[in-house]
């Protein structure tokens, strides 16, 4: 199952807050029909918000049932263990703005999959970092001062 | 050597005029040969008188006349002989100082030469390895220098770095770096996209 997340959600900690939300939403409905079958209550309506974010991974489910929300878990989670996650680090936290139009652009130019992890790192001066499962991309003003070295050597020199 | 002789030739004085004395008191003067004839030989005549004193007295004034003068002699040849021992003893004494003090003048040179030479020679080895001293701590300075010199240029783009950070601090709006964001990722789209769909 491939799952295309809207850039508002597309990040690793995003789907993993959700998948939570979505075994708590199963644990509950679990309980709710116990009740049912006992003749205490009816069963509840899924909550909005869990709604709108299923419909942010492109998943159509009512989550009406137990058994339904454990099919969306089990393929979120198996499409977790494989989805192509670039991280990315800044100087400082990227705004909002910044991190959707940053994803919006990978979901167009790499793959409608891809999730993003913004960190942070404090020794960055200016720039960012891209590091894939295998390799990393220095894009920082600190290497670019690295790699000038030895003009930025002459330069204090003719100072 | 001198004085011997002198007192053997006063020996010799002193003995002929004893001997001359005591010829004189014991045999009285003889009878010249052609005095004697045979009337004579026949008749003997009277011996002529002789005073012992007066020869004895003469003989002793002549042997001490002749003890003065060889006195006289001997002191005057002493005194001479004194002198010129007194000079042979002063050359003598002379020349040996003076070889004493050539050989010790020439020992002397000998061993201020040597030392000269060894001095010379020590001053080259020090000079030799002063200079050697110097080339090799030019060299390592100069090492140093360029290792030094190297490793501030590798700390330079953090140091350069470090400032930009604090100079900025944390309120840098990353929104000011998207359009760069995006040219680097556009730059190396199939880079990116070959490492994260590789395994997709």
């Amino acid at each position: 199952m491939t799952i295309n997340p809207d850039s508002a959600i597309a990040t690793p900690l995003a789907i993993q807050g959700f998948v939570e939300r979505l075994e708590d939403w199963q644990t509950h409905l679990q309980q709710q029909e116990i009740k049912r079958r006992l003749r205490l209550g009816d069963l509840d309506s899924p909550d909005r918000q869990l709604l709108k974010d299923l419909r942010l991974l492109q998943i159509e489910s009512d989550l009406a049932t137990t058994e339904t929300v454990g099919e969306v878990i089990k393929a979120i989670k198996l499409w977790l263990k494989s989805a192509p996650v670039l991280h990315l680090t800044f100087s400082t936290q990227a705004d909002r703005h910044s991190q959707t139009a940053i994803i919006d652009w990978l979901h167009q130019q790499i793959n409608p999959s891809v999730l993003v992890e913004f960190t942070v790192d404090g020794s960055i001066a200016a720039g960012f970092v891209v590091r894939t499962k295998n390799h990393l991309y220095n894009f920082t003003a600190n290497e670019a001062l690295w790699r000038s070295r030895r003009k930025l050597g002459e330069l204090v020199q003719h100072v | 050597m001198l004085y011997i002789v002198a007192i053997a030739v006063l020996a010799l004085v002193a003995l002929a005029g004893w001997y001359q004395a005591w010829r004189a008191g014991r045999h009285p003067a003889a009878v010249p040969h052609h005095a004697k004839s045979p009337l004579a030989h026949a008749a003997p005549a009277a011996p002529p008188s002789l005073d012992l004193d007066d020869a004895q007295r003469q003989a002793g004034d002549q042997l001490s006349d002749s003890i003065q003068r060889a006195s006289e002699m001997f002191q005057k040849n002493l005194t001479v002989q004194a002198l010129k021992i007194n000079d042979e003893l002063e050359g003598l004494a002379g020349r040996r100082l003076r070889q004493q003090v050539d050989d010790f003048n020439r020992v002397l040179d000998s061993l201020t030469a040597t030392a000269s030479a060894s001095v010379g020679q020590l001053e080259t080895l020090i000079d030799q390895r002063r200079k050697a001293l110097e080339a090799s701590m030019s060299t390592q300075v100069l090492e140093d220098k360029q290792r030094t010199m190297q490793r501030f240029y590798d700390r330079l783009s953090d140091v350069v770095a470090s400032y930009i950070i604090e100079s900025l601090g944390k309120e840098v709006d990353l929104s000011g770096q998207l359009p760069f964001v995006l040219k680097v990722l556009e730059d190396n789209q199939d880079i990116i996209k070959r490492d994260l769909l590789d395994d997709y």
